[in-house]
């Protein structure tokens, strides 16, 4: 049934619309002409340096549309200390570009000061649950707003686990207040290695906790899925997006596209496909943000 | 049933499995290890087995060092070195120098350093490392502090009285890279994918600097390399001059130091001065 659109989705954070992740290809097409784009999520450690060209298209895009600060690097569940001087810098380029949210992987990137720079997954189990819930309130405290968790693609599943994916997600935003982004990329790659049904994850993930929807392509690697974020987004994945909207609402969705990256109209045509089936489940979606009107 | 380890013991065991120099299998085999050090903490299935899951993980770990970073940053290294050479001291260095920060842009600033020892041991050239050192610096340049560059409107503009004490200091986004074999060519040859030259054998600097978006170098002169010192640390014009004085007649001083003055501005490295214009 159609409904009006809202300012404010169900976790009561801003719906942005449809967007795209920034690519280096994509810089000057986007710096020169209008691009019709609601938003931007930035990979944050890309624009951690001072100066130069990263930053200041990212202030050129800044000042254009809506942006989300996306990390790869904060693993937050490594049993390592977390790393001080990333999150500072990480709050220095949050209070200069105002994203609407800061969000990061549910994972470990390495240990004993080392880093595998890759996003592995965890155990899902109570120890794991506090330790994770924990190191995100100290990063909220540090970043002085909410972190924003995105469930990861896996290809190694851990035999102590107690509970699901999904339910450590749940529980997750519940003890520790953060928000969750789903990406249903990594939900479809991740039912198909480890044997699960991808609709029982996304209804096991509460209503009001779901600020953001990532899309993405995968590769066949043997028998199992890999995601590589090089391919336009498999029917597979637009049902699990599908399933996603209708439980949720309209949520803010960007497409990832990292590898073998194609022109940039072909990437927003996958912006337009996720738009015209959340408006086809929800009816029009207008956004005030962007080029089509700034957001905040 | 096998005992849980903790969060902690968990990590450590399977990070140091998938940053091995090996392949998961070799690596357990070769520290005598059965695959239930992996099997016991790890679920696998009939279409791949807990340790092929697992060594999906080391192999990306591999590969993505290898080509996101290290090729993207040192393609003259790679072209002087060669495809499977290239590849071969990626594996030394990696195993030598693991990441150790949390953004991947640093995992391969060590390599200009690692370079040494390794170019030495393998009859690789011995400029190597200084051509890994000029393509480090030009990574490192590029999103290093914006400054303001001073223009020559903003040089013009200054009362000719005033000119000797202008200070005159570099843009924080420079570095400097010495070299005793002439780098620059190396690194030219690569970029127009030309046949490679056997670089001549002398002492230089070569300055990187960053002007808007452009990484450039070129080697200093044997003038600029003797100021540069001063120079990055800030001097006057006059002090410009005096220095100069040491090695020309005073005249022709002043006269060599506007002529490094113009070249500088046109450059685009010198810092926009406090004082005038």
């Amino acid at each position: 049934m159609a409904q009006s659109p809202p300012s404010k989705n169900a976790a009561n954070v801003p719906f942005l619309g449809f967007g795209l992740g920034l690519r280096t290809p994509h810089y000057a097409e986007i710096s020169e002409h209008a691009v019709g784009v609601d938003w931007f999520e930035a990979i944050s450690e890309n624009f951690m340096r001072p100066g130069g060209n990263p930053r200041r298209v990212l202030r050129e895009i800044r000042e254009r549309f809506a942006l989300v600060l996306h990390g790869v690097s904060m693993s937050i569940g490594s049993v390592d200390p977390l790393n001080q001087e990333y999150l500072k810098t990480l709050a220095v380029l949050a209070n200069e570009f105002e994203p609407a949210w800061v969000s990061d992987h549910l994972c470990w990137s390495g240990t004993e000061g080392k880093f595998a720079h890759d996003l592995l997954p965890l155990p899902y189990t109570d120890e794991a649950l506090a330790h994770v819930s924990a190191r995100i309130a100290q990063v909220q405290d540090k970043l002085k707003r909410p972190m924003v968790i995105e469930n990861v693609s896996s290809y190694m599943a851990f035999s102590q686990s107690t509970m699901t994916e999904w339910d450590f997600l749940a529980k997750l935003s519940q003890q520790s207040g953060c928000l969750l982004l789903l990406d249903v990329n990594n939900i479809f790659v991740s039912a198909h290695n480890h044997s699960f049904n991808a609709l029982d994850f996304v209804n096991g993930i509460p209503l009001d906790k779901v600020a953001q929807i990532h899309v993405a392509g995968h590769r066949k690697r043997g028998e199992l899925l890999l995601d590589t974020h090089d391919h336009a987004v498999p029917e597979g994945v637009w049902d699990v997006y599908k399933a996603a909207i209708q439980r949720f609402g309209p949520v803010s969705t960007l497409v990832e596209w990292d590898a073998q990256i194609p022109p940039l109209h072909e990437v927003i045509a996958q912006a337009n496909r996720a738009k015209e089936i959340a408006e086809s489940l929800c009816g029009p979606l207008p956004v005030s943000n962007g080029e089509r009107g700034r957001h905040d | 049933m096998t005992k849980p380890l903790s969060l902690s013991d968990l990590q450590s065991r399977l990070f140091g499995l998938i940053t091995a120099r090996d392949t998961v299998p070799e690596e357990l085999q070769a520290r005598g290890l059965a695959p239930s050090y992996v099997t016991e903490h790890l679920t696998g299935d009939e279409r791949l087995d807990a340790v092929g899951r697992l060594d999906i993980y080391n192999s990306m770990y591999f590969f993505r060092i290898l080509e996101d970073v290290l090729e993207a940053d040192y393609p003259t290294v790679k072209g002087v070195l060669g495809e499977d050479s290239f590849k071969h001291m990626a594996a030394d260095y990696i195993a030598a120098c693991p990441p150790a920060k949390p953004s991947a842009r640093y995992a391969s600033e060590r390599l200009p350093v690692f370079l040494k020892d390794w170019c030495a041991s393998h009859d690789a050239p011995s400029w190597l490392p200084a051509v890994a050192a000029l393509e480090w610096a030009r990574v490192d340049t590029f999103d290093d502090v914006d400054d303001p560059a001073m223009t020559m409107a903003q040089l013009q503009g200054i009362d000719p009285g005033t000119l000797p004490s202008v200070r005159l200091a570099t843009i924080r986004a420079h570095r400097t890279v010495s070299s005793n074999h002439g780098i620059v060519d190396v690194w030219r040859a690569v970029e127009h994918d030309e046949p490679l030259p056997t670089p001549d054998e002398y002492e230089n600097t070569v300055l990187v600097w960053r002007e808007d978006a452009m990484v450039y170098h070129r080697e200093l002169t044997h003038d600029e390399a003797r100021i540069w010192p001063r120079l990055q640390t800030g001097m006057t014009f006059g002090e410009l001059c005096e220095q100069l004085g040491e090695t020309y007649p005073i005249e022709e001083a002043a006269q060599v130091a506007v002529q490094l003055l113009t070249a500088w501005l046109a450059d685009g490295f010198l810092l926009e001065t406090s004082n005038g214009g």
